[in-house]
């Protein structure tokens, strides 16, 4: 019975840290893109804003 | 941002979808499936283990295919899903190596002999480990794609062994034990529930490597990396 649920919960563990690094990594790039993306908008209008003033 | 709001619903209801497939799964293999007389409850650790081995070998084969498609077409998409059908099927295969380990040591009483089919699936873990040996050692995405696609086609060759490898080398790893039909009846469903979980986690991985493309592209524009 031991050797039933360790070979169980290997796999429940393998998979759940697998699909747990893709959720977390997800949200890492998600975040990464967003400020590059906010980044890259500030740059743009910079000139905009500085002709205006 | 419509489509991101579908494909986002689709993935859901996917998840949903295999959650419940897995409960069902749980159910057939420890309360549906017979016990087995002669191993007892050891023996439904078979049902996970054929479950990863065939994941292995399906992940191998898309890593390979996927491979070939991207040298014909040069398609960067074709290298993301032969990284990611990598990823899983050595995921799959170190299972499959773990699980096997426990069986026999029930079976045979050794935790591990060279027997054929183990030995052809320790090589197979070794070639993946191999792919993402090159793969992490390159820094040219073009460079990398292409040699790691040579790579993901030449392991192709190890899957025909490791199927008949007890066949052909006469090894004492069981081919296709006579089994109760509603023994035979929960491996299916463990194989289709086990590859539903793989697609899903494909489809998610292939997302997030597409995602680490854009995020890269962004900032090799915005001049952090070369």
């Amino acid at each position: 019975m031991n050797t039933l649920a360790t070979a169980f919960a290997l796999a429940g563990i393998a998979v759940a840290a697998y699909g747990g690094w893709l959720a977390w990594e997800q949200q890492r790039l998600r975040q990464r893109l967003d400020a590059l993306e906010a980044q890259a908008g500030e740059d743009e209008s910079w000139p905009i804003r500085s002709r205006a003033a | 941002m419509q489509r991101h709001a579908v494909k986002r619903s689709l993935l859901l209801a996917a998840s949903f979808c295999v959650a419940s497939l897995l409960a069902v799964c749980g159910w057939a293999i420890f309360l549906a499936a017979p016990r087995e007389i002669t191993m007892g409850d050891v023996q439904r650790i078979v049902y996970l283990h054929v479950a990863v081995a065939w994941g292995g070998l399906a992940g191998c084969v898309t890593m390979g295919v996927a491979a070939a498609a991207y040298l014909v077409r040069r398609n960067p998409v074709w290298d993301r899903w032969s990284q990611t059908a990598g990823e899983l099927g050595w995921l799959c295969t170190t299972l499959t190596l773990a699980t096997g380990s426990l069986w026999a040591h029930e079976a045979w009483n050794t935790w591990w002999t060279w027997e054929p089919r183990l030995t052809a699936s320790l090589v197979l873990w070794l070639v993946f480990a191999g792919y993402f040996l090159v793969r992490t050692s390159l820094d040219d995405p073009e460079r990398r794609a292409r040699l790691s696609a040579v790579l993901a086609i030449l392991a192709l060759a190890d899957v025909p062994l490791v199927i008949m490898a007890t066949r052909w080398f006469r090894g004492i790893h069981p081919v296709t034990p006579e089994m109760d039909p509603r023994m035979r009846l929960v491996l299916l469903t463990s194989v289709v529930t086990f590859s539903a979980l793989l697609v899903l986690l494909a489809v998610l991985r292939k997302e997030q490597l597409e995602l680490a493309a854009r995020v890269e592209s962004r900032e090799r524009a915005a001049g952090i990396i070369n």
